[in-house]
């Protein structure tokens, strides 16, 4: 399958997006900048995590008018998928992609450890293949998501909230790493073609990394999920 | 003419603001007990010769993220 990245001024987790789905998962990847307008002829597009313009104003706020996004929005609309990981994820927010926002970190802090996730959603196109508890790094300062209480009621009835922070039985973990609405770690649009995450699953891939390669299950689902369609695709071409 | 424009942005009263808070700490232990709170915001000063009317869009479009917080235009 044919993967963007996208690179932003300021992006700095791209050449890790690269390497995890060229290196590890075999995929044809290419390094998309900030300032191209078509994505066609790309299967899924990732908007890798960072500081992209630096943060100012707010995070992902300037991003979202760079001149790539109207081509991610086209990309989304014509079903294509779409990958925001931390700062692509408060990307996709600011561009109203995906509801909510994400703001400061209830404790200020900078967070930068692995995390238990639980999928809440195992039948969506990013999360089908793996285990429900996933181990996955963070690393933010602006990782909390909020969204008002009409629009969280929402996303569960609609089973959008595809991670929330959680530990599997057992086993401890500080219970809400950045003070998310719902332990909000990762959601879905509403044709659930675009998935929003805090957590990298880009960094947990080798097991040098740290051990654990859970981050592979998310790019193995979507590639599962692309794999399919171009079989369903060719059988009505034959 | 050119116009000048005060725009403050605050975080909406039911989002939390752990950076007001931190500072309200900060305030409490340097010996100012009666300040009941702290919101922190941004504020940016603005010079047009257009529209004032595209200071309140502007404001909406990017200044302000209108989930989260809410903004004042002021003429100087």
């Amino acid at each position: 399958m044919r993967f963007a990245v996208v690179v932003f001024p300021g992006s700095n987790c791209d050449k890790d997006c690269v390497r995890a789905l060229r290196d590890v998962m075999g995929q044809d990847v290419a390094e998309v900048w900030h300032t191209e307008t078509s994505l066609s002829g790309f299967d899924a597009v990732v908007l890798p995590g960072g500081f992209s313009y630096g943060d100012y104003l707010r995070c992902g706020a300037i991003a979202r008018f760079s001149k790539i996004m109207r081509a991610v929005k086209e990309h989304a609309d014509r079903g294509g998928l779409v990958l925001g990981i931390c700062n692509g994820f408060q990307i996709l927010v600011e561009a109203h992609l995906l509801p909510g926002a994400l703001i400061r970190n209830r404790s200020l802090k900078f967070m930068c450890r692995p995390v238990w996730l639980k999928r809440e959603r195992r039948d969506s196109l990013f999360t089908a293949r793996g285990e429900d508890f996933l181990r996955l790094p963070i690393a933010h300062g602006e990782g909390q998501y909020f969204i008002d209480a009409e629009g969280y009621r929402k996303l569960e009835d609609e089973g959008r909230i595809a991670y929330r922070y959680e530990a599997p039985p057992g086993i401890e973990q500080a219970e809400n790493p950045n003070g998310s609405v719902g332990r909000i770690a990762g959601i879905l649009n509403a044709k659930g073609n675009i998935l929003g995450m805090m957590p990298h699953p880009e960094r947990a891939c080798e097991e040098f990394t740290g051990g654990v390669t859970h981050g592979r299950w998310i790019f193995e689902s979507m590639i599962a999920h692309l794999t399919g369609e171009r079989a369903a695709r060719a059988g009505i071409a034959a | 003419m050119t116009d000048k424009y005060l725009i403050t942005v605050l975080p909406k009263n039911e989002v939390s603001d752990p950076q007001g808070e931190a500072i309200l700490d900060s305030a409490h232990a340097l010996g100012y007990p009666e300040i009941r709170s702290i919101r922190a915001g941004r504020s940016f000063l603005i010079e047009t010769d257009g529209d004032p009317n595209r200071i309140a869009e502007i404001s909406d479009k990017l200044l302000a993220n209108p989930i989260v917080e809410r903004f004042e235009v002021k003429a100087l």
